[in-house]
C-alpha cells in the first residue's frame, strides 16, 4: 500500500476518531451517571452541525463566523440539552429502559423533522476547508482544519479530565454514578447534577456537529449514523470511562479508515467484529467497571 | 491426626501498595479445627479466597496431601475435596431448602447434562442425610430466601456438607447472627467435623466461640502469622493482646453511665409505619432525640433498626407518620435536602464510594453551613479526630479495611456539619480492637455536643454513650427506659435482650 494512503487513512481516522469521542464521551458521562441511555445524542450533533450552517449562512461564511459558531453552537445545544432533560428526560430516570427509550424515539423524529422543516432536505455545507490552508508533512499535504480538529479535541480531552478528577463537580459525578442513594443521602442534590450533566454531554455534541460539518456537511442523515457508531465506541471503552472512550474512538477510526481500505464492501463489519471480540473477551469494556 | 493434609509456603498477595497476604506458612495436619483470628483487615478472608482459588498468589504454594494446587481454580479444588461457606450466605434464593443441597451434589457428581431425569429424584438421599445432620429437615421445602438468616447460614454449611469435603472453610459462620444463637451453631458445626472427622479452617470473630472449638489458632496482622498456637497459648501470648484483643480493653472502664438529658427533641419519629413494596416493616414506631443526646435503637439483626433509620433520611418512604426536625416535618421530602436540613448519615453497610480516595469521599459529604455560623467540622478536623485517616488521604477507598471504611463513613458524615447524626450498627463486624477506637471516637463525638442516634446489637457498646434506650423488635418499639434503668435490672435485659 502506498505510503501517502496509509498517511492520509492515518490522519482521517484520527479526525474521525475525534468526533467519535466527542460523542462517546458525552454518552458515557449520562449513561454512568443518569442511568439513561441517550438514543437522541445523535439529534444533537446533527442540530450542532446545522446551527453551525446557519451562522454562517446569516452571517457570512469567513473564518471570524465559522470561529463565532465554534463557540455559540455548542453553547446553545447545552441549553437545549438542558431544557429537554428538565421537561421530559427526567421523569423518565429509574424507568424501565424500554420505557426510557420511548421519549428518546420521539426526541429523534421531533428533531429530524424540524431539522427538515427548517432547513430543508438537501445538505447544507460550510464551504471554509480551503481558508484554513494546507498543510505539508513528509510530502503530504493535509488540510490544515484537521489538525485544527485534533487540537481542539486534545484541548477538550484535557478539560474533561481535569474537570472530572480535579473539581468538586467531576468528585460528585463520580460519586454518583457510583452510589446514586448514598450520594443523595450525602446532601448531594442530584437533580441539579443531572442536568449540568446533561447538558455538559450535549453542549459536547453541539461541538462535535460544528467541528464536522466543514469536512462532511450537515444533513438529515448524520444523527443516526453518528449516534450508532458512538454506542459501540461507548461498548467498547466500557460505560462511564473517559479514557475508555477515548481510547475506542482512536480504535475504530483506525479499524474504519483501514477496513475500507482492504475491504470496502465489508466497511462496517470490521468495527462489529472488533465490538464482539471487545464484548466475549472483556464484558464491561476495555475500561468499564463491573 | 498427625498427616498433614494441607500446606502453604510464603504465599505473598498484594492489592495495589496494600500486603493484603504476606509470607503466609501454614501447615494443617488432617482432622484440626484451625481458627484463624486478627483485626479487620488482617488478611483473612483474602487467605480463604487464595486457599479456595478465587485469587491466585502472586509467589508462594499451596499443597493439598502432597500435590500442589496452587493454580486451581475454585470448581477444580471443590472436586479435590475443599468446600467453603462465605460471611453473606450464598445461596439460590428462589430454590427449596432440599433442591439447594441437591444442586450441590448433582454439581459435584454430574447429572448437570441429565437433562430427562427428573431433578426430584437426584441424589435426594444424601441431600436428606446432610439436611437432618444440621438440622434443616423441617424446613426441606421451604424457598432459601424465606429462611431466617441463622438457617440461611445452616444450610450454606449443609451445601458445602454435600460437596463431601475433606477440608471445610467457613467464612465467620456465626456473623450476622443473633448472639444467644451463635454457641449452638459453632456447637453444631463442631459436632459435625468431629463425627466426620473433617479437617476445618474457619474464620470467626467471636473470642469466644473460637476458643471453644479451635485446636490451633493462626493469628494474622497485616496480611502475615503473628503467631500460631493452641488457644491458651494465643491468649496469652502478649503480642497478640496488643494487636488483636486491645490490650488493657477491660470492657467497661471508666464508662459511666451519662446522665439523661432532658432537653427539647430536636428529632421526633411519629407513629412511623414504613416498609418495602406491600410488606410493612416497622409498625408504629415513636422515638426522639434532644440536642446533645446520644440515644440508642437496640435490637437484633432485622428488628428494624435500619428501616428505622433510612425512613427518616427519606431512602425508605414512610407509609404513615410524621418525622419532625426542628419543627418541620420532613416526610416526602427528597434525600438530599433531609441531609442538608442537618441529619447524617452513616449506614450499616458503609457504602463509600470505592473509586474515590478519602479526600473525595470527603469532598462529596462536605457543606457550607449557611453564613453567619462557624462550621464545627472541616475537612482537617474531622482528619485530627481519626488519625488513621490521615497517612490515607489519597488512597482509593476500596483499597481500605473495613474499620477504615467504617470511620471514613463517619467522617463523611461529619464534615456535612450535621446536627443529628444516624449512626446504624457501627460496630458491626469489626475485630474487638477496632471496636474500642470507634466507641472512642464516637465518645469524643459526644462530648463534642453532637447529638446522635445509634443503632447497636450490643448493649454494651451503647454503654457510656447513650442516655436512653429504644428496644426495637418486629419492627415496634418494645421499651423506652433510660440505659442506667435498663442496664441495672436483668429482667428487662431478659425479657427484652434475650440475654
Amino acid at each position: 500500500m502506498a505510503f501517502s494512503v496509509i498517511g492520509l487513512q492515518l490522519v482521517s481516522a484520527l479526525v474521525s476518531a475525534t468526533f467519535l469521542f466527542l460523542m462517546a464521551s458525552g454518552l458515557s458521562l449520562i449513561f454512568g451517571v443518569c442511568r439513561v441511555l441517550n438514543l437522541a445524542h445523535g439529534s444533537f450533533f446533527m442540530l450542532g452541525a446545522f446551527l453551525a450552517y446557519s451562522v454562517t449562512q446569516v452571517v457570512a461564511t469567513s473564518l471570524g463566523t465559522f470561529w463565532l459558531a465554534l463557540l455559540l453552537v455548542p453553547l446553545a445545544t447545552a441549553l437545549l440539552g438542558a431544557l429537554l432533560e428538565i421537561v421530559l428526560i427526567r421523569r423518565f430516570y429509574g424507568a424501565n429502559l424500554l420505557v426510557q427509550l420511548m421519549p428518546m424515539v420521539a426526541l429523534i423524529y421531533i428533531i429530524s423533522d424540524f431539522s427538515r422543516f427548517v432547513w430543508g432536505v438537501s445538505p447544507g455545507s460550510v464551504p471554509v476547508l480551503g481558508l484554513f490552508g494546507t498543510v505539508s508533512i513528509l510530502e503530504l499535504t493535509f488540510p490544515a482544519y484537521y489538525f485544527v480538529v485534533l487540537l481542539a479535541s486534545m484541548v477538550v480531552a484535557a478539560g474533561l479530565w481535569f474537570v472530572i478528577t480535579k473539581t468538586r463537580w467531576g468528585i460528585l459525578v463520580r460519586a454518583a454514578s457510583q452510589d446514586r442513594e448514598m450520594s443523595a443521602a450525602c446532601g448531594v442534590n442530584q437533580t441539579r447534577l443531572f442536568t449540568t450533566v446533561y447538558a455538559l454531554a450535549t453542549g459536547l455534541a453541539g461541538l462535535a456537529g460544528v467541528l464536522a460539518v466543514p469536512i462532511s456537511g450537515a444533513s438529515l442523515e448524520m444523527d443516526m449514523t453518528t449516534v450508532v457508531n458512538a454506542f459501540v465506541v461507548v461498548v467498547v471503552g466500557g460505560m462511564g470511562s473517559v479514557l475508555g472512550s477515548m481510547l475506542a474512538a482512536i480504535l475504530i477510526g483506525l479499524v474504519n479508515a483501514f477496513g475500507i481500505l482492504i475491504l470496502p464492501q465489508f466497511e462496517m463489519t470490521f468495527v462489529y467484529a472488533l465490538m464482539a471480540l471487545v464484548l466475549i473477551t472483556r464484558p464491561t469494556g476495555l475500561f468499564g467497571r463491573e | 491426626m498427625s498427616t498433614e493434609i494441607l500446606r502453604t509456603e510464603k504465599l505473598n498477595l498484594q492489592f495495589g501498595g496494600v500486603h493484603a497476604t504476606k509470607d503466609v506458612s501454614i501447615a494443617v495436619p488432617r482432622g484440626q479445627i484451625r481458627a484463624l483470628i486478627g483485626p479487620n483487615g488482617a488478611g483473612k478472608s483474602t487467605l480463604f479466597n487464595l486457599l479456595t482459588g478465587f485469587l491466585r498468589p502472586h509467589s508462594g504454594k499451596i499443597h493439598f496431601k502432597g500435590q500442589d494446587v496452587s493454580s486451581l481454580a475454585p470448581h477444580q479444588l471443590c472436586r479435590l475435596g475443599f468446600a467453603r461457606t462465605f460471611q453473606i450466605p450464598n445461596v439460590s434464593s428462589h430454590a427449596t431448602v432440599l433442591e439447594n443441597v441437591q444442586l450441590a451434589r448433582v454439581s459435584l457428581h454430574g447429572g448437570l447434562w441429565k437433562l430427562f431425569e427428573p431433578f426430584q429424584r437426584m441424589h435426594v438421599e444424601e441431600a436428606w442425610d446432610v439436611l437432618t445432620l444440621v438440622g434443616l429437615a423441617d424446613q426441606a421445602g421451604v424457598e432459601a430466601r424465606n429462611l431466617p438468616f441463622g438457617d440461611q447460614k445452616k444450610l450454606e454449611l449443609a451445601i458445602a456438607l454435600a460437596c463431601d469435603p475433606e477440608i471445610l472453610l467457613l467464612d465467620e459462620p456465626t456473623a450476622g447472627m443473633p448472639l444467644h444463637e451463635r454457641p449452638a451453631l459453632i456447637g453444631l458445626v463442631q459436632a459435625i467435623v468431629r463425627a466426620k472427622h473433617l479437617t476445618t479452617i474457619l474464620i470467626e470473630h467471636d473470642m469466644d466461640l473460637v476458643f471453644s472449638i479451635a485446636d490451633w489458632i493462626t493469628v494474622l496482622h497485616r496480611g502475615a502469622v503473628v503467631a500460631e498456637g493452641v488457644p491458651d497459648e494465643v491468649r496469652n501470648n502478649t503480642e497478640v493482646r496488643k494487636i488483636y484483643l486491645g490490650e488493657g480493653n477491660t470492657e467497661k472502664s471508666g464508662r459511666a453511665s451519662p446522665e439523661a438529658i432532658g432537653g427539647e427533641p430536636i428529632l421526633t419519629v411519629e407513629g412511623l409505619t414504613a416498609g418495602y413494596g406491600m410488606g410493612m416493616v416497622l409498625h408504629d414506631v415513636s422515638l426522639s432525640v434532644a440536642e446533645g443526646e446520644v440515644v440508642c435503637l437496640l435490637g437484633r439483626n432485622g428488628a428494624g433498626k435500619t428501616t428505622t433509620l433510612k425512613s427518616i433520611m427519606g431512602l425508605v418512604p414512610p407509609a404513615k407518620g410524621r418525622i419532625v426536625f426542628l419543627g418541620e416535618d420532613l416526610v416526602g421530602r427528597p434525600t438530599y435536602e433531609i441531609c442538608q436540613r442537618g441529619i447524617g448519615y452513616v449506614p450499616e453497610d458503609r457504602r463509600i464510594f470505592p473509586d474515590l480516595t478519602v479526600m473525595e469521599n470527603l469532598e462529596v459529604g462536605r457543606r457550607q453551613v449557611p453564613v453567619g455560623q462557624v462550621a464545627t467540622w472541616t475537612v482537617e478536623r474531622v482528619m485530627d479526630l481519626f488519625t488513621s485517616l490521615q497517612p490515607l488521604r489519597h488512597k482509593r477507598a476500596k483499597f481500605m479495611s473495613g474499620g477504615e471504611q467504617r470511620m471514613l463513613t463517619i467522617a463523611r458524615a461529619l464534615v456535612g456539619n450535621p446536627k443529628v447524626l444516624l449512626l446504624d450498627e457501627p460496630s458491626e463486624g469489626l475485630a474487638p480492637l477496632v471496636v474500642q477506637s470507634l466507641w472512642e471516637h464516637i465518645r469524643a463525638l459526644k462530648e463534642a455536643g453532637l447529638a446522635i442516634l445509634l443503632s447497636e446489637q450490643n448493649l454494651w457498646f451503647a454503654s457510656g454513650l447513650s442516655t436512653r434506650v429504644y428496644v426495637i423488635d418486629k419492627g415496634q418499639i418494645q421499651l423506652s427506659s433510660t440505659f442506667a434503668e435498663l442496664e441495672a435490672s436483668p429482667e428487662l435485659k431478659r425479657t427484652h435482650l434475650a440475654l
